[in-house]
């Protein structure tokens, strides 16, 4: 025999709990050690679940993709150059967009044979569908995806055609905000370089 | 004094004047502008946005709204039903043709001051969608837009960084030169028409004039190919039937003692040169088994074949696609109309010569991208800057808008009903969040008397795109099909494609295909028992709470994949990376510790609560015979009482491995299927446990990844037990790089034929509940 | 010497507009943080801050809201009704005003001391259906016609059990005159009667229905199919409509607190006016905190609960308070409690328990 009405109290008691637990979860977290960002402890936080944007941002994970950006070797604060560009205009980026929104304009040397540099790139960010496959499948590592996502205009004509100057970011910046990206590339490369030179050792 | 000087103004004129041009501003302007601070800050700290969301950005505005990043902070959470009280429109999603006269009668209805947010990269500019012949390549081709947000979807942060950007745009307006108070009336947005495409009524000279051109519109130089219907082997299992004898063997498969086929899993069309194939996917509920395939093929001059609706109901909506899309007539149908596209648009849009107006190419890679990459947009390529294309001889100031003809679902004939009874509409805009799904519904006093589902809004034409990527770009237009549920579309299609290329996954891969598809199962059903809620009115709190725990998922999604949303994880083969060093353990914590009581707090919570149970008991009764002869799926078949769920059916990937059980439910009500939900999702936690204790290490992929592939010839039906029901993908390969045909069997599409049924003779009030209780998704529905 | 007498009808007068002015600047401001107090409890009980940017701790939002609504667009539309168009929200918000004025807000501090203080209440009250009505009239959209003839049913049905159960507590204090009543809970306040909390209960959950606030909140979640009464107004006209809703909760909270919670009587270390506040408040508290929780009724729920469960209560509730008032000593509370218990459990159960519906099955006809 059952006794109806009380489930719905039960669930005033378990928004009331919520409430209560809204203000004194809070104290607690105050001084309580676990930073803000531990994963861990996020999941087991009752109370207030909010995290307050744009004082407070939820932590990105280094996987995170927004826009795309393209590699020099550099400093943060440098201007991108021919020489430090890694893009070789080989073009398998603007063939893998699902959306095809990357446009590559391969450069040209001073004779007018092309040489394997970028001299224009454009991506359409009103067409690019965040999907990671041209950072996925670049041999170069020269482009990859950004975690910048405070991209929002108020025009889009001529801002949302992104070029090749603002695209461009230094390789600080990147190893920067994708630090194991970072290190397994350039484990990758140390890797590659020593069994080179132990080739090249082995056949005179 | 000066003197007066009998011609020209005086000196004291003259300073006059020289002091009104330099220096004051009358006295008037200057009130107003001391007004500027405080009427700016009024508007900025108080938008109220529509109730409005068309696609997956719309499931970010939500989480926009949600406890995590609380909207509700900057004075904006309160989303108002009616537009005359609303004063934002975020456009968030696809903007397709059919959906935007509506769109343009909301704005219509909004007061001034009134702004637009467009959310993402389809309203902006199209997105990814751009070149699909229903999608409008940006909302600003209709609305005047005020801040533009890029992403695909822009996370909640995002949002509320342009929410941001809106709010410095408004503290710099002047109330003197705001337009809405200047002495020009805004006027009103002319409705743009559905002809035989979206007329934009402020471009009607323009297309006349082209129209009567014979080359007005662009002729593409590379058209679309096709291949012969290839040969079905009679080993192969697959039986090609004549025309005549669809009927006469559809039946015997029906009724045979052997594995009665009395489920029709999905129903397409392909458009080969010599013919069409339309082919029939049969499978025998509750006995495991492949399906099996029936082919028929029809002349391309006129094609006809007969409807199979009266033996298996499911048939229905499919057929109806097949007609719209292909123009292959069903005689028999009860209802043979458009159902993605509308009355009175012009060809039918998958056949291999009908080209869209945005079309570049056969087929993707587009030559134009590299090496001499010139960067255009391809609006600039076409005469009225617009995705659209009209026969010869057209003029819109003479088109009649077509009528809406009615024809209910299931039950109810017209002539049985009173005189006196109602036909009200239910959307597309809903202040339910199922999305851009209308219904037309014959009311006779409280009761429904009858119900036709109206769809298309969101049709954004992924298979006609599919056919056209390659093989590895289909998989990040998966992700956008069920929006909620991006991992298992993307299961759904490798496991599809695998079947052609005949690789074998690893076995980490595998598990980790698993986790994923089982996680997204968990999450999908705390949205569908929280929306469930929000439509019987809990105003937010259970949907938020339920809306916590998924976050936390999408934390972990976030982690491994890199977006909360559009995964594009899983790759041909495998997975397209490992996991991070930091996800097991957040994993674990996940499965065995939060989830689980996450689950018990949710069932606490709502199950025994007596006013859900009074509106969900006996609500929506779907009959036990009737859920499988409409084909319906997922766990709106199980909760009326039928164990059939394609991980025991036709087990793939290493399902076969683990100990879960099938819940049912016998009643077939609105509350059934919420406790089918939350049993799945324990039964969810369980696969999840073994699974994570079962991890092996090892290789993610097979092979090296290739960024492009030849599949073999041939064709496929690969399916997966998504939450929300069967997915399957038909896939037909040519040999080349992509697709012949790629076809989504799409359940909360098909799940929907059940609708007109479980809704007669219920109250008005009920149908949302019953709607939220199939639990719908229209990115899916409308592809 | 020139002593300055005022002329009689200005002795009236001045104290009259004084009050006036007060109960006009006051309520709307009332109002205004009662928005505010509902945003911030129903964020809290989900896991959220609710507005915190608009000044310290969201306390400007309201006034941010206020400025919004009365500078957009004043939309009529085509064909309405314009007399009725324009009169309805007026005549919504002017009886939630005067609803104020007989409620005591300390000893001796009220507007205007009727007699008859109550049935004044109750009365004015009971506009509100007609404005509601003249609302979607105005419209001229017939589904908001269908949402406010709802409404209206559901307005006019719920006056019954809330009338029979305030019925009880003039019959007990003597007097309808709000004042009196509160002197007399000075022995005892009524909710601590078995009978009285019942009545309590009764006018609270009433009293909802009466506002429109959930679980009973047809009228906005109707908008899905037919548009709520006030889907057609904008701007200020809406903000009235607005105003009248959050009136009537704050009157109705500090009714429920006078004639039941004691009103202005409490512990002399804070003055009356502050418990009378704080009393409301916490009956405020809970409608938000119900709003927050419950999921809402379907109409013919929201109408059963209210001939089959509310009125047999309240009329229950009637003899539960003589027999509490005649009978002597501990007979007449246990005879009370024990009546209000049984018809409370008897018609609950009846009510709420799920009807089993008989199986269906389907003809196999398409």
């Amino acid at each position: 025999m059952r006794l109806y009405g009380l489930e719905l109290l039960r669930g005033l008691t378990i928004t009331l709990g919520h409430f209560i637990a809204s203000y004194t979860v809070g104290i607690r977290r105050r001084f309580s050690r676990a930073p803000a960002g531990d994963p861990i402890a996020a999941q087991r936080r009752e109370g207030i679940f909010t995290v307050q944007y744009p004082e407070e941002q939820k932590p990105i994970p280094e996987r995170f993709r927004v826009l795309p950006v393209l590699i020099f070797d550099g400093k943060e604060g440098e201007r991108w150059s021919e020489n430090t560009e890694r893009c070789t205009a080989c073009g398998i980026c603007a063939k893998v967009c699902p959306p095809q929104c990357i446009w590559i304009e391969q450069a040209k040397s001073a004779e007018g044979k092309p040489v394997p540099k970028a001299g224009n790139f454009y991506i359409d960010a009103d067409v690019c569908m965040n999907c990671g496959l041209c950072a996925e499948f670049c041999p170069f590592d020269a482009i990859k995806m950004d975690h910048n996502f405070e991209l929002s205009v108020t025009e889009r004509t001529n801002t949302n055609l992104f070029d090749i100057n603002r695209l461009h970011v230094s390789t600080e910046y990147y190893a920067r905000t994708h630090p194991v990206a970072w290190g397994e590339e350039q484990a990758r490369k140390e890797a590659e370089a020593q069994r080179r030179a132990a080739a090249k050792k082995a056949t005179p | 004094m000066a003197q007066t000087v009998l011609f020209g103004p005086s000196e004291e004129q003259v300073l006059e004047q020289e002091a009104r041009r330099h220096v004051a501003v009358l006295p008037w302007g200057k009130l107003l502008e001391m007004i500027d601070p405080v009427y700016n800050w009024g508007r900025r700290n108080s938008i109220w946005p529509l109730q409005f969301g068309l696609a997956c950005c719309a499931i970010e505005m939500i989480c926009t709204a949600a406890s995590r990043f609380d909207i509700a902070r900057f004075g904006a959470e309160l989303f108002r039903a009616s537009p005359r009280q609303a004063d934002l429109m975020i456009v968030s999603g696809t903007v397709t043709k059919k959906m935007v006269p509506m769109i343009v009668r909301l704005y219509n209805q909004m007061p001034e001051p009134r702004y637009v947010i467009s959310m993402g990269a389809c309203a902006s500019g199209g997105g990814p969608f751009k070149e699909g012949y229903n999608v409008v390549s940006g909302i600003d081709k209709f609305l005047p837009v005020d801040v533009y947000i890029p992403g695909c979807p822009p996370t909640p942060q995002a949002l509320l960084h342009g929410l941001m950007t809106l709010q410095k745009k408004i503290d710099g307006q002047k109330i003197t030169a705001a337009p809405w108070y200047g002495p020009a009336v805004t006027p009103e947005l002319p409705v743009p028409g559905l002809g035989p495409d979206l007329i934009d009524f402020r471009q009607s000279d323009r297309i006349r004039e082209l129209c009567a051109k014979p080359d007005g519109f662009p002729k593409p130089e590379v058209l679309p190919k096709w291949i012969p219907a290839p040969a079905v082997p009679a080993d192969s299992g697959v039986r090609l039937v004549e025309a005549g004898q669809l009927l006469e063997t559809a039946r015997a498969l029906r009724s045979r003692a052997e594995r009665p086929l009395d489920y029709l899993a999905n129903l397409t069309c392909t458009d080969y040169e010599d013919c069409f194939e339309v082919v029939y996917h049969l499978d025998s509920i509750g006995r495991p088994g492949k399906p099996e395939a029936i082919k028929v093929r029809v002349k391309k001059a006129g094609p006809e074949l007969p409807s199979v609706v009266p033996i298996w109901p499911g048939a229905d909506f499919q057929e109806r696609e097949v007609w719209d899309l292909y123009g292959v007539r069903f005689t028999g149908h009860p209802n043979l109309k458009r159902i993605l596209m509308w009355e009175g648009f012009e060809g039918h849009p998958m056949r291999k010569d009908y080209l869209e107006p945005y079309y570049e190419g056969p087929a993707k890679i587009f030559p134009s991208r590299w090496k001499e990459g010139k960067r255009t947009r391809v609006e600039e390529r076409n005469p009225l800057g617009r995705n659209v294309r009209y026969p010869a001889g057209f003029d819109p100031t003479r088109w009649v808008p077509q009528g809406e003809s009615f024809q209910p679902v299931t039950g109810a004939s017209l002539q049985k009903l009173k005189t006196d009874t109602l036909v009200v509409n239910l959307g597309p805009q809903h202040p339910s969040t199922h999305g851009v799904f209308r219904m037309r519904v014959v009311v006779d006093g409280e009761r429904v008397a009858a119900l036709e589902p109206v769809m298309g809004y969101m049709h954004r034409n992924h298979e006609k795109i599919g056919e056209r990527n390659t093989w590895l770009m289909n998989f990040p237009y998966t992700d956008r099909l069920d929006y909620l549920c991006s991992m298992g579309n993307n299961f759904g299609y490798a496991i599809a494609v695998e079947k052609l290329l005949g690789v074998k996954v690893p076995e980490r891969a595998e598990y980790l295909r698993v986790i994923m598809a089982e996680l997204t199962r968990v999450l999908n059903h705390f949205w569908a028992i929280g929306f469930l809620l929000n439509d019987l009115g809990a105003f937010f709190t259970p949907a938020l709470y339920a809306i916590k725990e998924r976050e936390l998922i999408l934390d972990l999604f976030e982690m491994v994949s890199g977006s909360r949303m559009m995964c594009n994880y899983m790759r041909f083969g495998g997975v397209a990376a490992d996991l991070p060093a930091e996800a097991p353990a957040l994993l674990a914590s996940l499965i065995r510790d939060r989830l689980p009581r996450a689950v018990d707090g949710i069932d606490r919570f709502l199950s025994g609560n007596e006013i859900l149970m009074r509106r969900c008991q006996g609500v929506g009764v779907l009959p036990r015979e009737a859920a499988a002869a409409f084909s319906a799926a997922g766990p709106v078949l199980r909760a009326s009482g039928i164990a059939h769920d394609v991980r025991r059916a036709e087990p793939y990937s290493i399902y076969d491995r683990f100990q879960f059980d099938i819940p049912t439910a016998e009643e077939g009500d609105v509350y059934a299927r919420y406790r089918v939900r939350i049993a799945e999702m324990r039964e969810s936690l369980k696969i999840l446990r073994q699974a994570i204790a079962e991890l092996p290490g090892g290789e993610v992929i097979a092979g090296k990844k290739l960024w492009n592939i030849r599949v073999p010839a041939g064709d496929a039906y690969g399916r997966v037990e998504n939450p929300k029901g069967e997915l399957g993908f038909y896939v037909v390969s040519d040999g080349t790089d992509h697709p012949y045909r790629y076809h989504v069997r799409a359940p909360s599409f098909i799940n929907l034929t059940a609708l007109g049924l479980m809704c007669q003779g219920e109250l008005v009030a009920d149908v949302v509940a019953i709607l939220g209780s199939i639990d719908i998704v229209l990115g899916e529905t409308d592809r | 010497m020139g002593i300055v007498t005022w002329p009689a009808w200005l002795e009236t007068l001045l104290p009259m507009v004084v009050k006036i002015t007060i109960i006009l600047a006051l309520a709307p401001v009332g109002m205004m943080y009662l928005t505010w107090f509902e945003r911030k409890v129903v964020a809290r009980i989900q896991d959220r801050f609710g507005p915190n940017r608009v000044g310290p701790y969201g306390l400007l939002q309201p006034l941010a809201d206020g400025i919004k609504m009365v500078t957009k667009e004043d939309l009529i539309p085509d064909g309405a009704d314009r007399l009725c168009h324009f009169l309805a929200p007026i005549l919504i918000v002017v009886p939630a005003l005067y609803l104020f004025t007989v409620l005591p807000f300390g000893e001796g501090i009220v507007a205007v001391p009727l007699v008859t203080g109550l049935l004044f209440f109750v009365a004015i009250g009971s506009t509100e259906a007609l404005a509601l009505f003249m609302a979607a009239w105005g419209s001229r959209n017939k589904f908001a016609l269908l949402g406010a003839l709802r409404n209206a049913a559901q307005v006019i049905a719920y006056e019954v059990p809330v009338v029979l159960a305030l019925a009880a507590v003039p019959m007990i204090a003597g007097s309808l005159n709000l004042n009196e009543i509160v002197r007399a809970q000075s022995g005892g306040w009524f909710v601590a009667t078995p009978w009285g909390f019942t009545a309590a209960l009764l006018v609270t959950l009433g009293g909802l229905a009466e506002v429109n606030r959930t679980p009973f909140d047809l009228a906005e979640a109707e908008s899905e199919l037919v548009g709520g009464f006030h889907t057609e107004y904008s701007g200020m006209k809406f903000a009235l409509f607005y105003m009248a809703e959050f009136l009537s909760t704050l009157a109705l909270g500090a009714l429920v607190a006078v004639l039941f919670l004691g009103g202005w009587l409490g512990p002399k270390f804070l003055p009356g006016p502050v418990w009378m506040g704080l009393k409301t408040m916490a009956l405020v508290f809970v409608m938000v905190w119900i709003r927050g929780t419950w999921p809402r009724f379907r109409i013919d729920q929201l109408m059963g609960l209210a001939w089959k469960v509310m009125v047999p209560l309240a009329l229950a509730n009637l003899l539960g308070a003589a027999l509490w008032s005649f009978c002597p000593g501990a007979a007449g509370w246990l005879a009370s409690a024990a009546l209000s218990v049984a018809v409370f459990l008897v018609t609950t159960q009846l009510w709420l328990a799920p009807k089993p519906k008989t199986p269906t099955h389907w003809a196999g006809k398409y």
